[in-house]
């Protein structure tokens, strides 16, 4: 083969490539746009033909869908428990994991052992005795605190054992120079240790941040008050009617996945990095 | 004396906090789940019996739950092989250097920021609405009427939404690890005149055999375990056809009310995933390649 037959052929199957990819893509997108184009017209319309393009905007379908999944109240309740078992976790645990990769304690080891083997059991294991203890026994059901603080619980293993990973690769001398200088071990750990942590603690906390959001089933076991559904919930609540309503369901859809689409673009370089370096555990 | 004291004061404050809310959560519940398997409590009363292991045995003797449990398996098993399968395809397809292929990149990871609710719901409103108008236009006979409401279509339907959330999940898996050939592996069979196939087969596939034992392990516990989308595409209908193990543990525990019988089925689904997850990482670490 010549060089030039050579090149043509690398172009002919950079076009398949490009085309492969592209029919791919648009098998994968086909549920959204069957969403969005289905949002802003009538609900006949979808079922006569859920493929052809709004030929009027129904706006009024989100001003609805707003309405009846008590949008704004859902969104506030999600951020709440999001935003603070985002900031708790990251907290706890890289004090843990600065704690492990220290002190290389026998209970230190134990702990960490025991973290990481919590990890292969699926939340149904402990589900049913959770509600029974937290909601039942403690009656601490229909409340944001609790639902936040189960999902620091049930993220704090695998953020540990991301945080100490990380933690190995800064040097030791660090912190012995700052001991050095008189700084206690919380000083060190608040002033040294955390700042160096940034990159890692913004990819662990995507992950633990899309996790809590989208959450259904943990939320849902606990949260039964209609004024302290988070989004997933109310979503759950408004579609499961089985009403012939389908646009205004379309367009609350879109509505609950606008914040975490936002969130998405945004950030998605760590939610990436995440997955890359959560994925070394194997 | 006085050492010994702030080693205690340190691990207070820096380690038994996270320990602390771990154990009140994960740990006390999976012991006290434990305990339920052997009573039989109705999550009400206010005494109980112990029972022994009759709830392990009464679940193996219902024929619903054997059913659950072989659908979970058929399920698991299609999920996990097309999800990499796919995912690798894609990896492969957009690693190749064209121009706009990071778009890509976003476009099939993004199903994976979508909660299973929602997306149980989108693809729901798709099988019972959009699909079938696509059959009847083209005159496809199996597409013209929604999947959701036969029972083998309808596992196939939920084989394909969670296949098509997770491929693109691990295709970003697989992208890093077929980044991290070397370039002069790949430049070396060039020059040996490998085609770009040959190259996929003999030299970037055994290379990325860790990543493989990654993404293998981490569909096997997703699959397994998969609830959201089971609830909201097909509810495990029609007539039970498509309940997958965790709904099934769900309602027997939350809709029958029948606690230790549930936490026994949780206890199963853990043994099964932890020996599938096992045998799987022996299996398929032994033919990695140290590159």
């Amino acid at each position: 083969m010549n060089i030039k037959s050579m090149k043509t052929h690398e172009k002919i199957n950079k076009v398949v490539i490009v085309f492969v990819s592209s029919l791919l893509l648009l098998f994968f997108m086909m549920p959204f746009f069957v969403m969005v184009v289905n949002s802003v017209k009538t609900s006949t319309q979808f079922t006569a033909n859920p493929f052809s393009l709004p030929t009027e905007f129904h706006w009024e379908n989100f001003g609805e869908a707003l309405r009846r999944m008590n949008f704004f109240n859902a969104l506030k309740n999600s951020l709440i428990i999001t935003v603070s078992s985002a900031i708790l976790t990251a907290l706890l645990s890289s004090m843990a994991a600065y704690f492990i990769s220290r002190k290389g304690w026998k209970i230190n080891k134990i702990i960490y052992f025991i973290f990481i083997a919590s990890m292969t059991a699926p939340f149904q294991t402990y589900m049913i005795p959770m509600v029974q203890i937290l909601g039942g026994k403690l009656g601490m059901s229909n409340s944001l605190i609790t639902v936040s603080y189960v999902a620091i619980a049930l993220n704090i293993p695998f953020s540990v054992f991301l945080y100490t990973g990380f933690m190995g690769s800064i040097p030791k001398e660090l912190d012995e120079a700052a001991l050095i200088d008189g700084c206690g071990m919380i000083r060190t750990f608040s002033h040294v240790i955390f700042p160096l942590l940034k990159s890692i603690l913004i990819t662990g906390t995507v992950f633990v941040v899309l996790g809590v959001w989208n959450d259904y089933l943990m939320t849902s076991l606990f949260i039964s008050k209609e004024e302290l559904k988070t989004l997933p919930l109310s979503v759950y609540a408004f579609l499961n009617l089985h009403s012939a309503d389908y646009a205004p369901m379309m367009a609350g859809l879109i509505m609950s996945l606008i914040p975490v689409l936002i969130f998405y673009l945004v950030g998605q370089k760590y939610i990436i990095e995440g997955i890359v370096a959560g994925s070394v555990k194997g | 004396m006085k050492k010994r004291m702030q080693s205690v004061k340190m691990f207070l404050i820096f380690m038994f906090p996270s320990l602390f809310v771990w154990a009140t959560v994960v740990l006390i519940s999976f012991l006290y789940g434990l305990n339920i398997t052997l009573t039989d409590w109705d999550g009400m009363a206010l005494n109980y019996e112990y029972i022994g292991f009759r709830n392990y045995l009464s679940i193996f003797s219902d024929p619903a739950f054997r059913n659950s449990l072989r659908i979970t398996f058929i399920y698991a098993i299609a999920v996990v092989v097309l999800a990499n399968v796919i995912g690798l395809i894609l990896a492969f397809l957009l690693t190749s250097g064209f121009k706009g292929q990071s778009v890509f990149r976003t476009g099939f990871f993004s199903p994976n920021i979508v909660g299973g609710v929602i997306m149980g719901y989108i693809w729901n409103y798709t099988f019972s609405f959009a699909l079938p108008k696509i059959g009847q236009a083209l005159g496809i006979d199996i597409l013209s009427k929604s999947w959701l409401t036969s029972p083998n279509t309808a596992l196939i339907a939920l084989i394909i939404v969670s296949v098509w959330q997770l491929s693109g999940y691990l295709m970003i898996i697989y992208i890093s690890g077929i980044t991290t050939i070397s370039k002069e592996v790949l430049e070396a069979a060039r020059i040996d005149g490998a085609s770009g196939l040959q190259t996929i087969r003999f030299v970037k596939l055994p290379l990325i055999r860790s990543s493989v034992t990654i993404c293998l392990f981490l569909t096997i516990a997703r699959a397994f375990t998969s609830f959201d989308v089971n609830l909201t595409l097909t509810r495990g209908g029609p007539f039970r056809t498509t309940e997958l193990i965790s709904l099934k543990i769900y309602q027997t525990a939350f809709e029958s009310m029948e606690y230790g019988v549930g936490q026994a089925q949780a206890i199963v689904l853990f043994v099964i995933v932890a020996t599938v997850s096992i045998i799987q990482v022996i299996m398929t670490k032994k033919g990695e390649v140290q590159a």
